[in-house]
């Protein structure tokens, strides 16, 4: 069974790990190539902030918020772990902030100790009069991929930096099902006109006293156009930029100004905060992850193609639950094909 | 009398804080910081420096949450500031956990933290040798970055600073029109105080930046407190042990007992040993004294022995402090009738 991934982000590694992890003892042979143009540190999950934090209201897909839901509890069952950290897991508290009241969001009790602002708290806030507090966890996309990436190479997945131009030339020489991780890029391969490019700016500062999270929503701009400020390991993370389409990878001044004004505005202490870096990324926006399995008929025989992309500024808060989503499809094709040693029934 | 001459001894966060208070307070007079040690060197930069009071057996409850809760807003306020990060303040947020139900489930500061709420039980899930705990936000103050803040702004204000070991109040005399006394362990002799004592306490200071919460076992013993840029790792409780030098079998203890609270410590790095000797009394010592030796008389403020809570009740009591003060200088500036009649 020769499987191919493509893409090395945070979707095509952790699917690659969970397929692997699952059916490499039941298979006589499992070989796992992942294909990709682009590996960390330049991948989109390298620019997320990597704050577990659903969108939030109610996804169009009622599977979303269970995969979201198996994610936290993936990651948090890594807390207490001593290998947490190379992981680039940790616990993180924090306030999301509003100019009203809100419903609570569907995640209030995936999350630990979900409550709302005291008015004490909302005085550190001026700007805002209602806001929730609770513990979530960041997971840092570049350490998290180098640590997916030694996993992988520990079970002998192969990378190679590949620019795949179709699902037929890879049908064709190498594998019998492929996995399309290929995130913002999609429809490079497969046109897909509900998927577009959230193109997002962000500026990670040196702000070590920072050890909250703090989002700010504003309802009439939308998702990720407001400040934002998320601690990382090692760096703070500022952010609040959403542009649909717009592929634009290089920074851009108005926006880093935006960003800039909008967080010190948000937490005066940051004035003097030295700044490390500065990216661009795309998030994969797409009304709903497209997670579905798809044939292809390539000279006379069928390869299988499971798409698996289109998570938007939520792929980390996402990933496991897809990988485990696409793992069962996975697990479905090879009991089809009579391919499996022992029956998938205690998966 | 024209300028009071106010001598403070001891550039602890006492000292500093109470000089600061004291400039801002006593009109017309001139603050000098006498002492032997200045940061890094003092009791104040080995502290952790979160607000989590103790409780002083000898002080009014209503008296600690008064000055817990003044120093609470003083630091707050700069917190929220730009100089925050000049001042060494910051908001942690974390948890207290005990392994037995405490008598005290909700403290007397659970209204001056932020947030104050008892944990749940998936929160508890992460301490399984744990049964109870309480959640809420706090400040952590850092003497390393405080205390030549506070120096900033007392100098600032025409504030002066000495390097002198004092041996005894009485070489102030001649200089000084009042004295503050916030030498802590020093008082033992400067005051003859047997009252004090100190109380050892071990720390780590280690990198493990990962680590945003903190972590402190309901005994006091066991804690993880995440600074600036250092977690302090923590500690021990050594009634009149006197030894400032680092113990290796201690600290081996401190990383094996917070490494059980939190695993990920493991891969802490840049280990660095910290003792300090808590200057513990039963109560805080805010009081005057007017020493008195034949016909010559000095006034003294006395501010020391606050063990463990230091920085949590700093500058609620030095702004007592610089009350008292206050009132020793318009002492001496009212007149002393010439006739008894």
């Amino acid at each position: 069974m020769r499987v191919v991934v493509i893409g090395a982000g945070v979707i095509g590694l952790s699917t690659a790990l969970c397929i692997h992890e699952r059916y490499h003892s039941v298979l006589q042979s499992l070989d796992v190539k992942v294909y990709a143009e682009r590996f960390t540190p330049l991948t989109n999950t390298d620019v997320a902030a990597g704050l577990w934090q659903p969108y939030l209201s109610k996804p169009s897909n009622p599977q979303e918020a269970r995969w979201n839901q198996q994610t936290f509890n993936y990651l948090l069952s890594h807390i207490g772990s001593p290998n947490a950290a190379d992981m680039g897991l940790a616990p993180v508290s924090g306030y999301n902030l509003f100019r009203e009241a809100v419903p609570d969001p569907y995640w209030k009790d995936v999350v630990l100790g979900f409550r709302k602002l005291t008015p004490r708290e909302l005085d550190m806030f001026p700007d805002y009069s209602y806001g929730w507090f609770n513990t979530s966890l960041i997971l840092e996309g570049r350490k998290y991929l180098q640590w997916l990436t030694e996993r992988l190479t520990e079970r002998g997945v192969k990378f190679l930096l590949r620019k795949v131009e179709s699902f037929e030339e890879v049908a064709r020489g190498d594998a019998d099902v492929i996995i399309n991780c290929t995130g913002v890029w999609a429809g490079a391969l497969q046109p897909d006109p509900l998927l577009q490019p959230g193109r997002g700016q962000i500026i990670k500062v040196d702000a070590p006293w920072m050890k909250h999270f703090i989002i700010t929503h504003d309802p009439e701009r939308g998702i990720y156009k407001s400040p934002y400020i998320i601690p990382g390991i090692q760096a703070v993370t500022l952010g609040g930029i959403f542009q649909l389409g717009n592929w634009s990878e290089t920074n851009n001044i108005q926006d880093h100004n935006t960003i800039w004004e909008g967080c010190c505005r948000l937490e005066p202490t940051l004035k003097d905060a030295k700044i490390v870096s500065e990216c661009t990324g795309f998030r994969p926006v797409r009304p709903q992850v497209r997670l579905e399995r798809e044939q292809l008929h390539v000279g006379s025989s069928n390869t299988e193609v499971i798409h698996n992309y289109g998570h938007g500024g939520y792929g980390l808060t996402i990933h496991w639950g897809c990988a485990l989503e696409v793992a069962k499809i996975f697990g479905k094709i090879l009991e089809e094909r009579n391919l499996l040693r022992m029956p998938t029934s205690h998966l | 009398m024209g300028t009071v001459r106010i001598a403070t001894v001891g550039a602890g966060v006492m000292g500093l804080s109470t000089a600061v208070c004291i400039s801002q307070l006593v009109p017309r007079c001139s603050i000098t910081v006498i002492s032997e040690q200045f940061t890094p060197e003092t009791t104040s930069d080995v502290a952790a420096g979160m607000l989590i009071p103790p409780v002083y057996p000898d002080t009014p409850i209503h008296k600690q949450k008064q000055w817990f809760k003044e120093t609470f807003d003083h630091l707050f306020a700069i917190a929220n500031s730009a100089e925050a990060e000049d001042a060494g303040v910051l908001l942690v947020s974390g948890w207290q956990i005990f392994r037995s139900i405490p008598t005290e489930e909700v403290p007397f500061w659970a209204d001056v933290v932020l947030g104050f709420r008892k944990m749940t039980e998936d929160e508890l899930k992460k301490f399984p040798q744990h049964v109870f705990g309480q959640a809420f936000t706090t400040l952590k103050c850092e003497g390393p970055a405080y205390l030549p803040w506070l120096e900033k702004r007392l100098k600032g204000s025409g504030g002066l600073i000495l390097t002198r070991r004092i041996e005894d109040l009485w070489e102030l005399h001649q200089s000084f029109d009042i004295v503050v006394n916030c030498s802590g362990l020093g008082s033992r002799q400067l005051a003859g105080d047997l009252k004090i004592f100190p109380v050892r306490g071990q720390v780590l200071k280690v990198q493990a930046p990962w680590v945003k919460h903190f972590i402190r076992d309901g005994s006091g013993l066991t804690y993880i407190y995440p600074g600036i840029s250092n977690v302090t790792l923590g500690g021990t409780r050594q009634k009149g042990d006197w030894n400032l030098s680092p113990d290796a079998e201690i600290s081996k203890g401190i990383l094996s007992r917070c490494c059980a609270l939190e695993p990920s410590l493991h891969g802490a790095c840049d280990i660095r040993e910290k003792v300090g000797l808590r200057p513990s009394r039963p109560g805080v010592r805010l009081e005057k004294e007017l020493l008195a030796q034949g016909s010559r008389r000095l006034p003294v403020v006395h501010h020391y022995g606050h063990g463990s809570g230091g920085i949590a009740m700093h500058w609620g009591t030095a702004l007592e402090a610089a009350r008292l003060v206050s009132e020793c200088a318009q002492a001496l500036r009212t007149p002393v009738p010439k006739s008894k009649l």
